[in-house]
């Protein structure tokens, strides 16, 4: 028994064999145990008195009931690594399910961030948008920017920026209608050459100084180290007048612009070494033209009566605010203007949290460049 | 046709609501007198009204959204009789810088708020040049020189700086030297000295170990929690560098001084206060012996008001106050021929004379100037005196006082881009151009630029003068103002002096930067002649045309600031006083004498007629 009982070498690679294989031939094992019941019942039916080969029966059922013990451990055994399994499988279920979750809340970023992208080009399309200037002082005005400001390898220009509409919708506004402007008479411009001679204005009931009074210049001196220094004024009035008083025209700027605006490509038309619009003309004409201006080469005719350097100021001051104004004014789109000059805006130390205060930042001994808040991200507190 | 009526009388009216009425309303309503004070613009709450609209550098520096329209009135300019004066047509920089104060807080609710005492010299230009000079001297260097001595002295002054001082709400630490010695005050400032920059505080100590005593840049700006002497509570300066300078930025949180939040608020508490908004003044009336009889003023329905008073104060600003005593016959208008006559004569200019100085200058490493941070009056650069005023020998020199040196304050103050596009000439364009621009608000990370020099001070003489303009008028038909000035040679020949390589000066200038550790220094360059540049600058700093004096035949006013033909009727202001070396001249200077004209109010309204005696001064030294 104690030999039989013990297995065999044979017998324990078969054990191995089922407990390897008790899932797949569990259904076999039985079958095979319920024939040895039936052939020892029929034996002890028939033969009781072999009592070799009913022992003989005994060894082979223990060894069977061995096998049975063993097959029923390995399917014990099976069943646990297929709940494990299982365990494994349904937890690799839930990180699908959370994981499809997140792409699914990506997703939607994704295309909520592409919507305001959208809409944000969107508004700016609707913002590039000319209100007062024709066609072809567009393409006129857009050349004379660009010219200005260029868009070089330093970083983007008037262009990028929108500086022509922003100048056009500053002349459709305020500033064309001189809203603010003092436009009383009389209209003397400050680099008169003949002797103005002005027409008293009444107040009050009376006449203020003479009825007419003409004015002709003078000469004027004065003295430094001993020296005696003669300014001339004759025979303008009012030549040392100068800059302050640069706009003294009838018109609104609206008018004054576009009347500009006609006589520079009037003036490209008509001089030899142009021959057409300013905005065909290559860079370095271009540059040359803007210095033109400057210098009043265009003729009184040409320009309508303006003096050329008079919107050559206009001109070039309009281009610089339309860079570095806020935003909302159609200028400086996306804070190009602000990004290139280190602008901060209304950037106070904190608004993308920096974690700075502007009194720190006067107090420091290293340059500091705020990333720019415009007057709209400041008024709704977030970018 | 528009309806008359008439106001109830106040024992006190106020034209204007701004700096220097808003103080006698304090005063005089504190002490018990009905005052009534009348402005063309609103009232305005700085927390609600520029909390969150004031970020805006186009509206607000170019457009001039906050202040008195340019399209009702303006100004002319000239520079001599021949000329014919031109107007100034827009409200604003860069090109036409006219930017009008409107309503409660005035010009003070834009202003960068520059303060610093003017020291003894400037009250006695005349007789302490003739003393230490010769008598001769002021007329040899100051062609048809009309220069007087102000009607009191600095210590007569001093007691009044004070009372000024507390009540406004001034941030300093010190204030220079006099001929070496630091300048007396009996009362320090109620409010600490702002914050130096890197640079600032570099000249400092620079400028110290050589002997010298800088002081950090003295302002309105309150530099912490204070609580005035008519119980106001002022807020600190939140240093958020949209504020003053070239475009002129009202104050959200109240800490830039102005009638609105230091001395307007004390007289509604009283009860004894009525403040009159959007109503333009346009006319004084006069009985047969001279004083005021009442103010007549356009509301804003467009119904004329006639408002007696027992004494009025005319706190209108700049040119506004001199146009509405010529328009109303008050006082005798100035005649440039004959010499006589006061109200406009001894007008100058109070601001940095010549657009370029050109003094010594050179450069400093490794300090960044983070422009865009707080500047301006918020703070940031240390001054001097000691090259102003008489603070240095004139012996052989061919002009009188000098120039406030300083280093460190930011050009700031606001945004600053208006600045730059204002100031474009046929350079400003293409790449070369651009990339100057590049970064610009982050100057010095390698090398920090400073410039020292100046100019001296414009001196009156018998040319520059206001008047009545004849040929333009404003929204009401009424004359505007018209200037006729030109540089005087004081200013010009200063800054020579100052820009010329070996002299006293411009060595210890030098000196400082050496000490300073810069290099690249300049000892100068040539100084632009005058007569080159001055009419982009209309509006603000005019000082002076309507002087106080001790004689009738030369000024408007006497030391009590009341006007010698019409004795109820008092001023304060910058045109009030004459010229000096405190740039910019300013709020400040003016200040104490409307602390005189509140004296001298009450003295009147218990004694009619004009007042004698000297100053009674409140405390302090004599």
């Amino acid at each position: 028994m104690a030999d039989s009982s013990k297995p065999t070498n044979k017998e324990a690679d078969r054990r191995t064999f089922l407990k390897i294989g008790a899932g797949v031939v569990a259904g076999a094992a039985v079958a095979s145990v319920a024939g040895v019941s039936y052939y020892d019942s029929v034996i002890g039916g028939n033969n009781s008195s072999s009592s070799s080969s009913v022992s003989s029966l005994q060894n082979q059922l223990s060894s069977t009931a061995q096998q049975l013990s063993s097959t029923q451990q390995a399917l014990n055994t099976a069943q646990g690594q297929v709940s494990s399994l299982t365990g494994q499988l349904s937890s690799a279920q839930q990180a699908l399910t959370s994981a499809n979750g997140q792409i699914s809340t990506l997703t939607t970023q994704v295309s909520t961030a592409n919507a305001q992208a959208a809409a944000l080009q969107a508004n700016l399309d609707s913002d590039a948008v000319f209100l007062v200037l024709n066609v072809n002082e567009q393409a006129e005005l857009l050349a004379l920017t660009s010219a200005i400001i260029p868009t070089d390898s330093t970083g983007p220009g008037a262009k990028e920026a929108g500086c022509a509409y922003f100048i056009d919708h500053q002349l459709k506004g305020l500033y064309g209608n001189d809203g603010n402007c003092y436009v009383g008479g009389p209209y003397v411009q400050a680099n008169t050459t003949t002797p103005v001679i002005i027409t008293d204005t009444t107040w009050n009931g009376t006449t203020a100084g003479t009825a007419t009074t003409t004015y002709t210049g003078a000469t004027a001196t004065f003295m430094s180290a001993g020296t005696t220094y003669t300014v001339n004024y004759p025979p303008t009035a009012n030549v040392r007048v100068g800059a302050g008083t640069r706009y003294q025209y009838p018109w609104n700027k609206r008018e004054f612009w576009r009347l500009a605006l006609a006589g520079i490509e009037t003036y490209c038309n008509a001089t030899p070494a142009y021959g057409t619009n300013f905005e065909n003309l290559s860079a370095a004409n271009q540059t040359q033209v803007l210095t033109d201006l400057w210098s009043n080469k265009p003729t009184a005719a040409q320009f309508n009566g303006i003096l050329p350097s008079d919107f050559a100021y206009e001109l070039f001051f309009m281009t610089w605010a339309g860079f570095g104004m806020d935003p909302v004014y159609g200028g400086n789109r996306n804070m190009v203007g602000w990004t290139y000059t280190g602008f901060n805006g209304v950037n106070q130390g904190n608004f993308y949290g920096e974690g700075m205060t502007t009194k720190q930042i006067m107090l420091m001994t290293t340059p500091v460049t705020l990333k720019p808040v415009s007057l709209g991200q400041y008024q709704k507190g977030s970018p | 046709m528009s309806t008359v009526i008439t106001d109830t009388p106040a024992d006190v009216v106020l034209m204007g609501l701004g700096v220097m009425s808003g103080t006698i309303a304090a005063e005089l309503s504190l002490a018990g007198y009905k005052v009534t004070g009348v402005t063309r613009g609103p009232y305005w709450n700085y927390a609600v009204d520029f909390a969150s609209n004031k970020y805006d550098e186009w509206g607000i520096g170019f457009e001039r959204k906050f202040d008195f329209p340019a399209s009702l009135q303006t100004t002319t300019i000239r520079n001599n009789v021949n000329q014919f004066a031109l107007p100034a047509r827009r409200p604003t920089f860069p090109i036409q810088y006219h930017s009008l104060g409107f309503g409660v807080g005035g010009v003070g609710q834009h202003y960068g708020g520059n303060m610093g005492r003017q020291g003894p010299w400037a009250f006695t230009i005349n007789s302490s040049t003739a003393s230490k000079y010769g008598a001769g001297f002021l007329a040899s260097i100051n062609p048809n020189d009309d220069t007087q001595d102000w009607p009191f002295s600095y210590s007569q002054y001093e007691p009044y700086y004070v009372a000024w001082e507390q009540a406004f709400g001034i941030s300093g630490s010190g204030n220079g030297n006099v001929n070496g010695q630091p300048m007396y005050m009996s009362k320090k400032y109620p409010m600490p000295g702002h914050p130096l920059t890197p640079l600032g505080a570099l000249f400092q100590s620079a400028t110290e170990s050589l002997g010298y005593n800088p002081f950090p840049h003295v302002s309105s700006l309150a530099s912490a929690p204070y609580m005035n002497t008519y119980g106001v509570q002022i807020n600190e300066c939140v240093y958020d560098g949209w504020c003053g300078s070239s475009c002129n930025y009202p104050c959200e949180t109240g800490a830039k001084a102005n009638s609105a939040n230091r001395t307007v608020p004390a007289a509604i508490k009283t009860g004894n206060f009525n403040m009159v908004l959007n109503s333009e003044i346009y006319r004084m009336d006069t009985n047969a012996d001279g004083t005021i009889k009442d103010i007549r003023y356009y509301d804003s329905q467009g119904n004329i008001h006639v408002l007696a008073g027992k004494v009025f104060f005319n706190g209108l600003w700049g040119y506004n106050q001199t146009r509405s005593m010529l328009i109303s016959g008050v006082g005798v208008p100035y005649n440039p021929t004959t010499v006589t006559g006061t109200v406009g004569r001894g007008l100058t200019y109070g601001y940095g004379t010549y657009s370029s100085t050109s003094g010594p200058s050179g450069s400093v490493a490794g300090l960044a100037m983070n422009s865009f941070s707080a500047g301006n009056a918020a703070g940031g650069d240390a001054a001097l005196y000691d090259f102003m005023d008489d603070n240095f020998d004139h012996t052989g020199l061919n002009f009188v006082g000098g120039a406030q040196q300083s280093a460190g304050g930011y050009s700031g103050g606001g945004p600053g881009n208006l600045t730059q596009a204002g100031g474009v000439s046929s350079a400003s364009q293409g790449s070369t151009y651009k990339a100057t621009q590049k970064n610009k608000y982050q100057t010095g990370g390698t090398a920090a630029h400073v410039s020292l020099g100046g100019v001296a001070p414009d001196l009156p003489n018998t040319t520059n003068y206001w008047d009545l303009d004849p040929h333009y008028v404003d929204a009401w038909g009424d004359p505007c103002a018209r200037i006729t000035h030109d540089w005087t040679p004081n200013g010009y020949n200063g800054a020579t002096y100052f820009a010329t390589k070996g002299t006293a000066v411009n060595n210890a200038l030098v000196n400082i930067l050496t000490k300073m550790g810069a290099t690249g220094i300049s000892t100068g360059g040539t100084v632009v002649a005058p007569f080159s540049a001055h009419t982009d600058w209309w509006g603000h700093h005019w000082r002076g045309g309507n002087r106080v004096g001790s004689s009738a035949a030369t000024s408007t006013f006497n030391g009590w600031q009341q006007c010698w033909t019409a004795p109820n009727l008092f001023a304060a202001g910058e045109v009030n006083n004459t010229t000096g070396d405190t740039v910019p001249s300013g709020t400040h200077i003016a200040g104490p004498q409307v602390q005189i004209a509140s004296e001298g109010m009450q003295k009147y309204l218990k004694s009619p007629g004009l007042l004698t005696g000297s100053l009674d001064g409140i405390t302090g030294p004599t």
